[in-house]
């Protein structure tokens, strides 16, 4: 579980004053909810998700996350643009992570070898960075976030850059994902990923969401908040049909106006 | 060759011929400018009585020697100073001040402080280099994007992770860019220095001759200078090229821009490098290269330290531990060909960057080479050696092999304590020191300990596994409670010993730095204690050989420092 309580930032602007970027911001987001935020850009949707990542200090208010005794707490961000390490190739970058906490390396090549089998890249593990278009580099980063197997998942636009047919199986991927708890798909009783998902389309937060936040301009703050309540497992393609989903749909655009 | 490779060659050709002309025709004074010809004439000359490549040999060993001694610590500091920002308030103002002396205008008092000795010649150079780098790598460091750091931190990253995974890298190209600039600016300014201080050289060359007017002379160092500084640059290219294979070239960079296109081949030797760094797992034997690096440092302190057999000590046993890896993934290749499941866990394999012919001929290769280390060791220091080499090779055959497997019978932990201790401790101390007293068995017993509380960790995480399989090891013999005890008594065992010895007087007291690694020990004992469960134990398993691995090198530390101490 998150909980945010008047939690906001200012940064120092270029002209020696201040500039509210975020807030205060009150909201709770249960544990294994699936919460996509929607709101202008330079509304603050990333700062949040970097001080909830730890990156950046909130400048008023806090927030906690519950404490989850055997799985990785430390919630694992998912940058907005490119954030492949040039000087490694795809198999390091996708286990960096790993890495970094300390996985035996047979453990982790094998978690490795089935999250580049996920985001379709097993003949590009020994690439660089450099070699790869923009899609596949996000789809490295993705790999990367989801081999960390972390209980909190933050992304910032991850699906942003992608073209339509790939976002759609990349969608599909962390519905599963998401569904099972568990991204290695080995501990059924695994509890479910709480989800913070940043993204510009409706569309997205529509298929993907228990939750959609809606966020007002600059200094950004909770607008709206709708529950999209569509059985799971769903599917990206026949939802659309469902009434319901127009209604959803015209509710946000309403409320982004 | 095609036309293009030609028209650089064709420019020089003609400047060579007029001047070969007009020097024969007598248009240009040729006490100045001798003809090309005889420029040649005097270079065949001196390179046959040895005088000019004696005085190049001089010119470069200043140079190189100068330049690595400014080189190394001047990238370390240049890095601190990048993402350390105290160490970059501290120590920029001095450098950002020395930097744009013209070096060659300290050779004065470089002499004065230094006489007009080698050891002037190498102060100039490391004063010229040392600044460049520094200031290059840290700039490289600080013109990393920040978000790497935070991608960094965001997966677990802190500290030396940083470093070495994130500033390093990332500021390689800058680096190196500073490294062969410095390394052009090394050869101008020793060049320069030895027309000031004509001690040999190819300046003092050029110097002397200038005094005797021996013109084609000074022309003919002056070719092999620039041959030189050409030289260095191809090869610092070709460095760079091979070491930063991430750099896209710009028609590779041209070519990727649709999505599927195939990725540009990487330099050769790196390939080749990184590929075989990847299928032999060196570093996965860190536990075997500690006892070796122990027994040498403990041969040190007790006087009988020699660089070239620790190097030989070395190499031997990290090829056939190499050597090992290769073949048991060999075998798995072999194996797993009947299941057609597991390719085994030889990743350049699985990805076919290699061939398991190629893999067979390596593990041979390698063997071949840590024999012939092997065998020279015991030609050359002794049988003892042979002995100890036997044994161990039993010792590893028969761990998981034959009707007395001890792995299966619950002794894994005691053959692993005796062998990867003390017997490898004695084994290197014996090729340096050529004795084998008690008090280095003693000094082993520590490592030992803790080595064993690995493999006891491992036991406990499969200690249901091996009972239902019918492999009997300690953990399922003692049962759950008394391994948890025993687990104390390896871990814990190994600082207690260890205190032991410091207070009997047999280790030097510095060895005490181990002690640092003693409260993680204490973590490790208590997760020991206080789950079954096989996920956690899994963890202790990996935090036992990370422990392990901390406390080895601190005990060398150490034992290195009382060596330094002891003077
Ligand atoms: N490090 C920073 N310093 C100053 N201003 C910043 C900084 N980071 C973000 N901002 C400002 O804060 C606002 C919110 O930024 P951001 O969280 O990136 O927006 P979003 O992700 O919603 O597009 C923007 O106006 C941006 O310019
Ligand atoms: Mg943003």
């Amino acid at each position: 579980m998150i909980h945010l309580s008047q939690l906001s930032k200012v940064f120092a602007s270029s002209n020696g004053g201040i500039l509210p970027a975020l807030g205060p911001l009150n909201l709770t987001i249960n544990a294994g909810e699936f919460v996509c935020l929607v709101g202008p850009s330079g509304c603050g949707k990333s700062t949040l998700l970097r001080i909830l990542a730890e990156l950046d200090s909130p400048s008023g208010g806090s927030f906690q996350i519950a404490k989850n005794a055997d799985r990785n707490v430390t919630p694992t961000l998912v940058f907005q643009g490119d954030s492949t390490f040039p000087w490694m190739t795809v198999f390091e970058n996708v286990g960096y992570g790993l890495r970094m906490q300390g996985v035996d390396s047979k453990d982790s090549d094998a978690i490795v070898e089935q999250m580049l089998r996920t985001v379709g890249l097993s003949q590009f593990a020994e690439s660089y960075p450099y070699q790869l278009s923009g899609g596949m580099k996000q789809r490295v980063a993705l790999a990367r976030a989801w081999a960390n197997d972390p209980a909190i998942l933050l992304m910032d636009e991850p699906f942003g850059a992608l073209d339509e047919q790939t976002r759609l199986s990349l969608q599909h991927e962390l519905l599963h994902i998401w569904e099972l708890g568990d991204t290695l798909k080995k501990n059924k009783d695994q509890a479910k990923k709480t989800v913070l998902f940043v993204t510009h389309s409706i569309d997205e937060a529509l298929v993907l969401g228990d939750r959609v936040l809606v966020m007002s301009q600059r200094p950004g703050l909770i607008r709206d908040e709708i529950s999209v309540p569509f059985a799971r497992p769903r599917d990206p393609i026949t939802l659309k049909r469902d009434p319901l989903y127009g209604e959803l749909a015209y509710r946000l655009w309403q409320a982004l106006k | 060759m095609s036309k293009e490779r030609l028209l650089p060659f064709i420019s020089p050709l003609i400047l060579l011929t007029i001047w070969e002309m007009l020097a024969r025709i007598g248009v240009i004074d040729i006490r100045f400018f001798p003809a090309p010809s005889e420029i040649f004439g005097t270079l065949i000359k001196i390179t046959q009585d040895g005088s000019l490549l004696e005085a190049t040999l001089t010119t470069l060993r200043r140079m190189s020697i100068g330049y690595v001694l400014a080189a190394i610590p001047a990238v370390l500091l240049g890095v601190l100073m990048g993402v350390n920002r105290f160490a970059r308030l501290l120590f920029a103002p001095l450098i950002n001040s020395l930097y744009p002396i013209p070096k060659i205008a300290l050779v004065p008092m470089v002499i004065l402080i230094f006489g007009i000795s080698e050891n002037a010649k190498y102060a100039v150079v490391i004063i010229s280099v040392f600044f460049l780098v520094v200031i290059n790598t840290m700039a490289g460091v600080l013109n990393l994007d920040p978000k790497y750091f935070d991608i960094a931190r965001n997966n677990g990253a802190r500290g030396w992770d940083l470093l070495w995974t994130v500033a390093f890298p990332g500021s390689l190209p800058n680096i190196l860019t500073g490294l062969n600039l410095g390394l052009g600016f090394a050869l101008t300014v020793i060049v320069g220095t030895e027309l000031l201080l004509p001690q040999g050289g190819l300046g003092a060359m050029i110097w002397k001759s200038y005094q005797i007017y021996d013109v084609p002379t000074i022309f003919a160092a002056l070719i092999v200078v620039a041959v030189l500084g050409w030289g260095i640059n191809v090869a610092m290219e070709e460095l760079e090229r091979q070491i930063i294979p991430w750099k896209a070239l710009p028609q590779a960079q041209a070519k990727n821009l649709s999505t599927n296109a195939k990725p540009v081949a990487e330099p050769r030797i790196r390939r080749f490098i990184r590929i075989w760094w990847m299928a032999a797992r060196p570093f996965s034997f860190t536990a075997s290269v500690t006892p070796v690096v122990l027994g040498s440092a403990i041969a040190a302190y007790d006087g009988f330290f020699n660089l070239g057999l620790f190097i030989l000590t070395l190499v031997g046993s990290v090829a056939i531990h190499a050597g090992t890896n290769l073949i048991n993934d060999y075998y798995d290749w072999k194996k797993g060909t009947d299941t057609a499941e597991s390719l085994g866990p030889n990743r350049p394999l699985k990805e076919g960057l290699i061939t398991p012919q190629q893999l067979f001929v390596a593990a041979l290769l390698t063997f071949a080479l840590g024999s012939a280390v092997g065998l020279y060791l015991v030609a050359t220091r002794g049988v003892f050696i042979l002995i100890i080499g036997v044994l161990s090779v039993l010792a590893g055959w028969f761990y998981t092999a034959g009707p007395f497997a001890f792995a299966y019978v619950g002794l894994g932990e005691v053959v692993v304590f005796i062998f990867m201790g003390p017997v490898m401790v004695l084994g290197s101390y014996y090729v340096m020191a050529q004795q084998w007293p008690w008090r280095v068995v003693w000094l082993a017993v520590p490592l030992g300990l803790i080595v064993a509380s690995i493999l006891h960790a491992n036991n406990m995480r499969d200690y249901p596994d091996d009972l239902a399989k019918g492999k009997r090891t300690l953990a399922n013999l003692l049962g759950r409670r008394a391994s948890k005890n025993e687990f104390l008594l390896l871990m814990g065992g190994g600082f207690v010993v260890l205190v032991l010895l410091v207070l009997l007087g047999i280790a030097p007291w510095l060895t005490l730095i181990t002690l640092f690694e003693l409260p993680n020990a204490i973590k490790l004992i208590r997760l020991g204690y206080a789950t079954e469960a096989p996920q956690p134990l899994n963890k202790l398993v990996r935090a036992s050989a990370a422990s392990h691995k901390r406390f080895g090198w601190l005990m060398i530390a150490g034992m290195i420092a009382a060596w330094v101490v002891r003077g």
